[in-house]
């Protein structure tokens, strides 16, 4: 029940309460969901990504262009807008893995106040039996700023999969790490979304499940709330505290910041594991709840 | 031995274990020495090259320290020294590889840090088999302060206080957590002090070989998965490949097109086989029998250790059904092949000629009559005029034509059973091979505990499980898996059709092959000539195809072609043959067809092949 002090859910948009003084910073529209913020009485940032490793930001009447793997020019960028604001809201539903977490770690290092808000959609894009969700998936690789060469050393690991509804993406990544039975947890959203989304998280990762000889170690955690996967995911971690953990968030975004929030304060060596999805255009249908999560309270706690 | 004393969990544990990586050392108890062993256990560096569940793994895991005491054969030795060789292991991390990549630093300097990297990863397990050696058998191995020292001087920024192994181990996982955290932040460094590809390695194993107990042994870097290297990281560790003969040598572990370029960091030196290295192709090294048997061998070994299933021969558990039996047990509902003996036996009577044909020559002879609308009567007279042609048309035909008796029927369509079939099935892969065997039991132990063998029927709706299954998780195997996954499944519904007709296509046909132009186009850069290269590539590289050396060119022009074949592992799922056997031509528009527009694209080719293929099996009867 931690997740209900640091998380604000609002039913539509127009209901959500922002901080004084606080600015938004939000990724490419491709679905409804993601028009959520047009209607936000705070000043909106759009950040384009460029290629993979880099992306811009028009602010404060400037162009910033930032590299992922350079934290100086991320760092200049947030000093500015701490200068001008006193908090900033990441807009999860938008942005991906790989520009949001890197930039709400330096702007969490930095001392600004930052807040993660997430829209779930009402459907997500069927296709036959599966879900039509992404183009497909670029490449398997560390989130940028978070590289690590432990494993080099390191046959003592835990593999843990935030799985979604892309079977073939959990099956990319067992298939590239190859983990044993018993270094294999999965974890689905339940209660999801929506009713039954947790069935279909089972179903289209079911074979896999199966392969990978890990039904027992599936877990589960609230797919809307961080701070049940970060519970969650303490229980793993506490069962072997000397295991390397592997994270690959391949399901909801709340339980990607989770999984980041769990790793940014935790005693525990953790590395992530990303396959850089290009997500379709128009992948869910409709608007339903919006998530305001404070991320700076919980990790001043 | 009663079907409740059968222990499916023991079961499992022996034969769903496919993975050596999963078996960690119970892998060694069930080790069976592949054929090639020799070949890789030579002076000369070596590529093996092996699908996935080829037996790759396990076979370098044999070579190296951890493995080859072991083995089976060499659990007798007691002591390091008296190993013939000394391997170390080393699964390359694609993840870790990837992040020397970017636009932040030009390909020198990215070829600078992953050398560094390298040279690390490589020290770090040196490090780890001289702490083995040493613990095993202390007196036999000395390497000395100085020597570590001099190591560390060339690998380490800093090699200050360097002077035992345990602190080369950790100056190696410090520079690593410093190298990691450079890489993080790459766009605002500079690369600072890195060592040189392979210098330190090199001093490292020089001080290994000067005791005696390694002397002039082999010491081998085994390499597996190199394929997960970036092509720029290939062309330097082909560098050490090519020159660290004698001091070590390489054996390198890769999947089929996994090895992207033979280029080494001399513009004018390629890795060249045979002279740089030997090049073994797991697949090409077993013919048909051989792989049976080491097959056999491999299950019966795992069966011997479960409760239930010791004594069993594989042989004689699974029944095998010659032709004829299982065209009879294929219509047991319908009656199409007894009711079509029935009335080419009454037509021979009203002939009075005796004709040497049994139940399923007498279905195709039926078959054919309808198709060709030939009177019975008359193709009989034919049939006895020409006997010899005939009986070499229906024995082309009988394996083909059990696909058509179910056409259009739920159930079994075509059965595959029998150790021989399996074991074609799985192409000379090992993996597939114990999938199908652990199945068939399974199925066997569920739903016909009571028999002593497993039943034709039985194995074949295992077949068909380990096929969906095996196409469920294709998707997830590539970057492209879907669109590979598209195009299997075009495929194999494009033959199934195929297959179920005896008539109107040649029979068997199950594979195919490009047009002539297509290399050339591909050369060239046309965008769709490439995208199904890419295709290919991921699908031979997944199983999903097998690709074949042309045996049957179609022209002059043809002979240097290849032929693609789906893995006969999706035989069964598709109710086609998973013999090599007859192929199509594949253009570029049907190809991307299959792949996008299958609905479209499957009919229109039906149309096609079926006017060009009857020609074809019509001219093989010409009675003129």
């Amino acid at each position: 029940m931690q997740g209900l002090k640091f998380t604000t859910c609002f039913s539509s948009p127009g209901r959500v309460v922002f901080r004084h003084d606080s600015i938004l910073l939000k990724g490419a529209v491709i679905d409804d969901r993601g028009e959520w913020s047009t209607s936000c009485s705070i000043p909106v940032l759009d950040a384009v990504e460029v290629s993979g490793g880099a992306f811009e930001v028009l602010a404060l009447g400037k162009k910033y262009s930032i590299k992922l793997r350079s934290p100086k020019a991320l760092e200049y960028f947030i000093l500015d807008i701490k200068d001008k604001f006193n908090a900033i809201y990441f807009d999860l539903t938008t942005l991906p893995h790989h520009i949001w977490a890197p930039t709400l770690k330096l702007a969490l290092n930095l001392g600004l106040e930052a807040q993660a808000i997430y829209a779930e959609p009402i459907h997500y894009t069927r296709r036959n039996e599966g879900f039509d969700l992404s183009e497909r998936i670029q490449r398997l690789k560390s989130i940028p700023g978070f590289a690590s060469f432990d494993d080099e050393f390191e046959k003592n690991f835990k593999l843990i999969t935030l799985l979604g509804f892309e079977g073939n993406r959990f099956e990319y990544v067992v298939s590239k790490i190859e983990p044993e039975a018993w270094q294999l947890f999965p974890i689905i959203g339940v209660p999801g979304f929506q009713p039954g989304f947790a069935d279909h998280v089972f179903c289209q990762n079911s074979v896999t499940i199966e392969e990978g000889r890990c039904a027992q170690n599936v877990r589960y955690a609230a797919a809307n709330c961080p701070f049940s996967l970060i519970s969650t995911l303490e229980d793993i971690a506490d069962e072997d505290s000397e295991s390397l953990l592997k994270i690959a968030p391949l399901g909801t975004k709340p339980h990607a910041l989770g999984a980041f929030l769990f790793g940014y304060r935790s005693k525990h060596r953790v590395k992530y594991i990303y396959d850089y999805p290009v997500r379709k255009m128009k992948r869910s249908i409709g608007l339903g709840k919006v998530h305001v999560y404070d991320v700076y309270k919980y990790l001043k706690e | 031995m009663s079907e409740q004393q059968r222990d499916l969990n023991a079961l499992s544990q022996v034969f769903k274990n496919y993975k050596a990586e999963w078996l960690a050392s119970a892998v060694f108890d069930f080790f069976q020495e592949p054929i090639y062993q020799h070949e890789l256990t030579s002076n000369q560096p070596c590529v093996l090259y092996g699908g996935r569940g080829s037996g790759k793994t396990t076979a370098l895991l044999g070579l190296s320290y951890e493995g080859f005491p072991e083995t089976p054969a060499n659990r007798r030795m007691s002591s390091p020294s008296e190993l013939p060789y000394y391997g170390i292991f080393h699964r390359v991390n694609g993840i870790s590889a990837a992040e020397f990549e970017g636009d932040e630093l030009n390909s020198r300097e990215w070829e600078r840090l992953f050398a560094h990297y390298w040279n690390l990863v490589m020290i770090e397990s040196l490090t780890r088999f001289a702490r083995w050696f040493i613990d095993n058998e202390r007196e036999a191995i000395n390497i000395s302060d100085k020597a570590i020292y001099s190591v560390a001087s060339l690998l380490l920024p800093d090699s200050t206080g360097i002077l035992t192994l345990e602190t080369l181990a950790d100056g190696v996982r410090a520079e690593l957590g410093a190298l990691a955290k450079k890489v993080s932040s790459i766009g605002d460094e500079t690369i600072g002090k890195v060592s040189t590809l392979g210098e330190p390695v090199n001093l490292f194993i020089s001080h290994l070989r000067e005791n005696k107990c390694i002397g002039s042994k082999g010491v081998f870097y085994i390499v597996d998965e190199y394929e997960n290297l970036l092509t720029y990281q290939q062309k330097l560790v082909n560098t050490l490949i090519k020159y660290s003969a004698p001091l070590y040598t390489f054996k390198v572990g890769v999947r089929r097109y996994g090895f992207r370029t033979y280029a080494t960091l001399s513009p004018i030196d390629y890795l060249e086989h045979p002279a740089d290295f030997v090049q073994l192709t797991i697949e090409e090294k077993f013919t048909k029998i051989e792989f049976q048997k080491f097959a056999k061998s491999v299950c019966q070994s795992r069966l011997e250790q479960v409760r239930g299933f010791g004594g069993i021969d594989l042989d004689n558990l699974l029944e095998k059904v010659s032709l004829n039996e299982e065209a009879l047990r294929l219509s047991t509902e319908s009656g199409t092949v007894q009711n079509a003996y029935k009335i080419v036996r009454e037509t021979c009577a009203k002939l009075n000629c005796e004709l040497d044909i049994d139940e399923l020559d007498s279905y195709i002879l039926v078959s054919y009559s309808k198709h060709h609308n030939v009177e019975l009567f008359s193709l009989i007279r034919r049939v006895e005029k020409h006997w010899k042609r005939w009986r070499i048309h229906l024995d082309n035909y009988r394996y083909h034509s059990l696909f058509a008796i179910k056409k259009g029927k739920s159930g079994i369509r075509k059965m595959f059973a029998g150790l021989p079939t399996y074991s074609l099935m799985a192409d000379n892969n090992i993996r597939a091979f114990m999938e199908l065997i652990e199945q068939a039991i399974i199925h066997w132990v569920n739903e016909d505990p009571k028999s002593d063998i497993i039943s034709a029927e039985i194995q074949t709706k295992a077949a068909i499980y380990v096929g969906e299954r095996r196409l469920k998780i294709l998707e997830g195997r590539s970057l492209v898996g879907n669109s590979v996954c598209r195009f299997v499944i075009s495929l194999g519904r494009l033959f199934g059709l195929m297959a179920a007709r005896t008539y109107g296509g040649a029979p068997e046909t199950d594979q195919f092959d490009l047009p002539e132009e297509y290399e050339s186009k591909s050369l060239r850069g046309d965008d769709a000539a490439l995208t199904i290269g890419v295709l290919l590539k991921e699908a031979v590289m997944n199983l999903a195809l097998v690709e074949r050396t042309a045996t049957k060119p179609r022209s002059p022009a043809d002979t240097k072609g290849r032929d693609f074949q789906i893995h006969p592992i999706f035989a069964a799922y598709f109710a086609i043959s998973h013999r090599k056997k007859r192929k199509i031509r594949l253009s570029e528009r049907n190809f991307l067809g299959l792949v996008e527009q299958p609905s479209e694209t499957i009919p229109r080719m039906l149309k096609t092949i079926s006017s060009d293929e009857v020609e074809e099996s019509d001219l093989q009867l010409d009675f003129s």
